[in-house]
């Protein structure tokens, strides 16, 4: 049977909703494509700031008062340094916003990231820039600050030369208890990727999807301090024992590529639960590099995680040519802040052009996809269909998910 | 305005199903006239009506937004269906296809049960098709009488085993009568 009335690609231009209602759309003043960044300050005068970096130039960053999410109004937005850089990716302790600057050619500057005060969140102060620039660096592409002290990040670093220029940005870990004076205190790459490395080179992913042996996601919880859950794009899920920052050692490692086509993004760990959540990013329009997945590992061994499931993915038939890219990318990582949604259970992730989606993995064996919503394609986007790049629970339960080109913020309340 | 609610870190398991709402009746006791009488309500959109027959209902073709061999979608969103193998196949295909894109997204259905059916067997399929119990969930039953003729008629040929319960308030036009029992089985 078949109750066919539109064919998929045209329903592009009309959102798509299951338990998802949205509560308000703000394009940015213009200005909608958003990186991997964003982050919720409870400001002094009670106000929610939300702080989104932006996925390319000539912005920085926004702050969008979001105390009322049915209307979310723009209250800074900044300018970076020059285009051939973007910040893509921030996070916020209390009053500290730490902001990465990464740059398009080897070498360039401002290369690192920037610590703010936001305690008056219409100015943003800078209080120190912690430099990472070098002639084989481009500087940070992701930063984890939740303890208000330390910055793990994806980085490039003045004195980090790689074998291959893919592998330019290792796990490292800075020390920012004086905002002004920040500091590194450890750093790890995959065995075998800097040069005079006396482990041999890691054997590589076919051309089409060699996307580097580099860190993205570098989450380190309360819960273990000593552990470093780094999603290591084509070097798989590794987490790394960083109780001495000065000697780091790997104590556990899966890899699901080949034969699948790299691109681990985040692992993100249920201790409770014994299990990891490890999501893959798509990088390639159009379904060139489909699968990219959600997985649920189990971790009781650190020798031998395993996977154990899969979240359902979003129908490829629908998905896949509607334009730009289709696939798993960021998801929320329970953020161990007042303002952030925790649950071992629940996630919520974006899908690019399969747009935000709803996970309960109350039985990790059988995933059940209980919610999603795919917005309309922006009014200006080149890509013909919405590109969901990044999402943030708050404790309300409300769900801030960002396009990567053009349709900005979009926030959502979900019926589950 | 947005606190969390109690079941903050997990979820609600009846919260997200789509809720379904039977409706039933003795043959001639009204249910496709009030089905052509919701069908063109304003707040029918985001509805779908799984119906015995498209065109018992009589819609007029100003209504209709676009359609398929099985499938209605009339101007005021509401989406019109019939079935063609049996309901439990029909409830799956909806979802299937809704998350494809192929049909638009609805939040509620209203399944017309034949005049003859008996309701429960319907209402096993709610619970006991996995699939479909993951995604949907009985809202209520409502079964129209022929208020003229109902005592005389439609109300002797009930087996007592059905046990209806009927409500307090029963508010009458002409000869339609919404009710909500409830089903003992």
């Amino acid at each position: 049977m078949n109750f066919g009335i539109n064919p998929p690609r045209a329903r592009a231009d009309q959102p798509m909703a299951h338990n998802m209602t949205l509560l308000s759309h703000n394009e940015l003043q213009g200005f909608g494509g958003m990186g991997e960044g964003i982050a919720m300050q409870l400001a002094d005068d009670g106000r929610r700031i939300m702080w989104l970096a932006h996925e390319s130039a000539p912005k920085n960053f926004t702050g969008v008062d979001v105390t009322d999410p049915r209307k979310p109004r723009v209250i800074v937005q900044t300018e970076l340094p020059h285009m051939k850089m973007r910040s893509n990716s921030l996070d916020v302790v209390g009053n500290l916003m730490v902001v990465a600057n990464q740059v398009k050619e080897l070498g360039a500057k401002p290369a690192g990231f920037d610590v703010y005060d936001i305690s008056k969140p219409e100015s943003p102060r800078v209080i120190s820039h912690f430099d990472c620039s070098g002639p084989y660096s481009r500087g940070v592409h992701a930063v984890w600050f939740v303890d208000g002290k330390t910055v793990h990040m994806a980085s490039g670093a003045p004195d980090f030369q790689p074998r291959n220029p893919r592998d330019d940005q290792i796990y490292r870990i800075v020390d920012i208890s004086n905002p002004a004076k920040p500091r590194e205190t450890g750093r790890w790459w995959y065995p075998g990727t800097r040069e005079g490395d006396a482990a041999p080179p890691p054997k590589r992913l076919p051309a089409q999807f060699d996307t580097g042996f580099r860190a993205h996601n570098t989450n380190v919880f309360p819960q273990r301090p000593d552990r470093a859950y780094v999603g290591y794009i084509d070097g798989g899920a590794i987490v790394l024992d960083i109780a001495d920052p000065a000697n780091i050692k790997m104590v556990s490692h899966w890899n699901h590529s080949p034969p699948f086509n790299g691109f681990t993004h985040t692992v993100l760990p249920l201790f409770e639960r014994n299990l990891w959540i490890v999501s893959d990013e798509c990088v390639q329009d159009d379904g060139a590099d489909w699968p990219k997945l959600v997985w649920v590992v189990d971790s009781r061994s650190d020798e031998n995680p395993l996977p154990i499931s899969t979240f359902p993915a979003p129908p490829h038939a629908t998905f896949a040519k509607r334009g730009g890219r289709f696939g798993a990318h960021n998801l929320h990582e329970n953020l161990p802040l007042p303002c952030s949604f925790q649950s071992d259970t629940l996630f919520i992730g974006t899908f690019f052009n399969a747009g935000v989606r709803v996970y309960d993995t109350s039985n990790p064996y059988q995933v059940e996809e209980v919610a999603y919503y795919v917005p309309a394609s922006p009014p200006l986007s080149a890509q013909g269909a919405v590109q969901l790049n990044d999402v943030y629970v708050d404790e309300r339960r409300l769900v801030y998910t960002v396009d990567r080109f053009s349709g900005g913020l979009y926030i959502l309340e979900m019926n589950v | 305005m947005f606190e969390a609610p109690a079941a903050a870190r997990g979820r609600d398991p009846l919260a997200g199903k789509i809720p379904v709402t039977l409706l039933t009746g003795f043959l001639g006791a009204g249910k496709t006239t009030l089905i052509s009488h919701l069908l063109r309500h304003p707040e029918m959109d985001r509805v779908a009506v799984v119906i015995n027959e498209i065109g018992e209902i009589g819609i007029d073709n100003d209504l209709v937004k676009m359609s398929s061999e099985n499938v209605s979608l009339l101007a005021n969103g509401c989406l019109c269906c019939s079935v063609r193998t049996d309901l439990q196949e029909t409830l799956r295909e909806l979802f299937g296809e809704r998350r494809a894109g192929l049909i638009p997204d609805f939040d509620r259905v209203i399944v017309e049960t034949t005049g003859l059916a008996d309701p429960a067997p319907v209402i096993q399929t709610l619970s006991g098709d996995s699939m479909v119990a993951a995604h949907y969930r009985l809202d209520g039953v409502v079964t129209l009488v022929d208020a003229v003729n109902a005592l005389t008629s439609s109300l002797t040929r009930l087996k007592p085993s059905d046990r209806l319960r009927w409500p307090i308030g029963c508010s009458s036009q002409k000869r339609i009568c919404p009710m909500q029992l409830r089903w003992s089985h």
